[in-house]
Order: C-alpha cells, then sequence, then structure tokens
C-alpha cells in the first residue's frame, strides 16, 4: 500500500498550489499515473478518498488517467511509447534503449469553487 | 469553474529528499546500496554471507527496514558490523525521509559502503529512490520462475539482479534459463548474478568483485 504515501504526498502538493486561492471547495483533481509507477488506481482512489475526509477535499472527485512510458532505442535514436514488456524499437527491432520517465503520479490539474467575496 | 493547473509529480517530494541524501553520501565518500526483494528471497542471508568479506576492505554500515522487529539489525551486528534498524510498522517500502532521519546515527565521516535492506516487497519500494549509488534486486528461484515477468518494474529499476538459492535447481520446478532470459528481455544492460550454498559455502564471488569494481569507480 504505498498509494496510501504517494496519495499523502499528493494532498501535500495540492494544497500548497490552492494555497492563497478562494477555494469554497474542490471539485476534481486529475492524475496522470504512469505504468512503471506500480500505483494501482484502485488504491489511489482507496487512498484519496480517506484522506479527503474532513479536508477541502471532501467531496471531490479523483480522476485517473493512465499513461504509459517513452522509450529512446540506443541503436537509432528514436523514440516511441510502450506499456509492456518486452520492448522492441518499431524503427529498427532491436531491444537496446532507455526508458524516460514512466513511473510518475503527476497532478495535472485541480478545478475548484471559488469562494464568493461578501461585500 | 476556475481550474489550476498544478503539473507536479508526487513523486518528485521523494526525489528531492533523495538528491539530499546522495550529497551528504557524496560528501562522506560513502557508496550506498539499495538491496530489495520478496520476503524470504534471501536479502539478510546474502548480507550475512558477503559483509564479512568485504568488511574486510571497507568501513561498513546497515539499515535494515522492516515492518517489525530488530531480528535482521542483530543478524548483522552478529557479523560485528553496524546495524540500525528501522520499524515502518506496517508501511511497505523504506523512502528517502526516514534513511535521511538514520543517518546522523550512522557516523558516516567514518564509513566506506552503505547498506540498506530494504523492507521484503518486490513492488512498493521499486518507486522510490533512496539515493543509492546501487540497487540489487534479490530473487530466489524458488519463488517461481515467471517473477521476472510479472514484476518487470522491479526490473526496470535496479542495476543488479541476484537470483539466489540455485543449488535448489534439481528439487524445484524452476527454468533458470527461462528466468534470465526474460531478465534480459526487459533490461538487456542488467548485471546479473546467482548465488548458492555449496558444501556449507556460500558463493557469490563475481557478486563481491562487481561491488568492489563499483565502489572503486566511484571513489576514484
Amino acid at each position: 500500500m504505498h498509494e496510501m504515501s504517494l496519495m499523502s504526498g499528493m494532498f501535500e502538493i495540492a494544497a500548497d498550489a490552492l494555497n492563497g486561492l478562494p477555494v469554497k471547495k474542490v471539485n476534481t483533481i486529475t492524475l496522470s499515473v504512469g505504468v512503471l509507477s506500480n500505483a494501482l488506481p484502485d488504491a489511489l482512489e482507496y487512498a484519496f478518498y480517506a484522506l479527503a475526509e474532513n479536508t477541502i477535499f471532501e467531496c471531490a472527485k479523483l480522476i485517473i488517467i493512465k499513461a504509459g512510458f517513452t522509450v529512446k532505442c540506443y541503436e537509432c535514436g528514436s523514440e516511441f511509447s510502450a506499456y509492456e514488456f518486452p520492448i522492441i524499437c518499431p524503427t529498427c527491432l532491436k531491444a537496446s534503449y532507455a526508458i524516460v520517465g514512466g513511473d510518475e503520479v503527476y497532478i495535472e490539474s485541480i478545478d475548484y469553487e471559488e469562494e464568493k467575496c461578501q461585500e | 469553474m476556475p481550474r489550476i493547473n498544478v503539473n507536479k509529480d508526487v513523486k518528485d517530494l521523494n526525489r528531492q529528499q533523495a538528491e539530499k541524501n546522495r550529497e551528504i553520501f557524496l560528501e562522506n565518500a560513502v557508496f550506498t546500496i539499495n538491496i530489495i526483494g520478496s520476503p524470504g528471497a534471501g536479502k539478510t542471508t546474502l548480507l550475512e554471507n558477503i559483509l564479512p568479506i568485504l568488511a574486510k576492505k571497507y568501513r561498513i554500515c546497515v539499515i535494515e527496514g522492516d515492518l517489525e522487529t530488530d531480528n535482521d539489525a542483530e543478524r548483522i551486528r552478529k557479523a560485528n558490523i553496524q546495524a540500525v534498524q528501522i520499524n515502518t510498522n506496517g508501511g511497505c517500502h523504506l523512502d528517502a525521509f526516514m534513511i535521511a532521519k538514520e543517518l546522523k546515527a550512522l557516523d558516516l565521516a567514518n564509513k566506506d559502503l552503505l547498506i540498506i535492506e530494504n523492507v521484503g516487497n518486490l513492488v512498493c519500494p521499486t518507486g522510490f529512490d533512496l539515493g543509492e549509488d546501487m540497487r540489487i534486486v534479490v530473487m530466489s528461484i524458488a519463488e517461481g520462475d515467471d517473477k521476472p515477468k510479472k514484476y518487470p518494474v522491479a526490473v526496470v529499476n535496479t542495476d543488479a539482479i541476484v537470483l539466489t538459492k540455485t543449488d535448489l535447481l534439481p528439487y524445484i520446478d524452476a527454468d533458470i534459463e527461462k528466468m534470465r532470459k526474460t531478465i534480459f528481455e526487459i533490461k538487456p544492460e542488467i548485471k546479473l548474478f546467482e548465488t548458492k550454498k555449496a558444501s556449507s559455502i556460500y558463493e557469490a564471488n563475481e557478486l563481491i568483485a562487481h561491488i568492489e569494481k563499483s565502489i572503486n569507480t566511484k571513489s576514484r
């Protein structure tokens, strides 16, 4: 369950991003989760709703976008996307590569409702 | 409805601390190894066997990660090597912050090698950089020859794999050739080592030589 610690880091960053904004409530948080992150969407969701309780995130919805990973071929230098192993370069058919990213748990955006000014 | 674009990786929190740890290791000229593997793969046994040999050349300290008990730290101390124990109380992995807390107690200025034995788990620890110079995944052949294929992230995110308990091959249904092949399919440049206990002697000479070579390359 490392999803729990990832999610508590997520809330830390999200709260930071919203700091100083007139937020009444948060509606959605959109995460992009790489397939190499070993973070399961179900477990992330569970952690999200458990940790959101009694915070401004309480009624928010979590949207998870599954992201693949980018591969750079050592042989021909081309870049391509992959989702699983084994990896073979579609251009030169060699299997000699570096994996660039794909392990991220990335907060893309937060949608929120504004606190109305009271004059 | 207002939207704020955050564009931040949650893993950066750990990554930034890992970089700080890496700087501390560099300042103190300490080579650090993070050892990852399932419970029972043979991580502590590997250390019990290779550390006394490495200790002839290097000043070593060990951080042991476990959910409960300090059994593993005790096993390492029996070999006269300094060991501290982190109990995660249910947590499935070590992170860079937990390591940072332990560093003061280790007297790194007078050490050459720090070994971190992660919590027994082939999934969660693979996503957390601790600031190490080298990562070693320990897999026993008794776990089954499909494990590299089932846990590709563990293979991708490591420098070396040690296949342990190869002396059990005659007694179990595991195809070690298949394991080797899958590992190289996932990560062609990986270093692969095999260990066994033959007539009560633990054989890990190639692994020890590789660790020594890596330490010497860094300190040069």
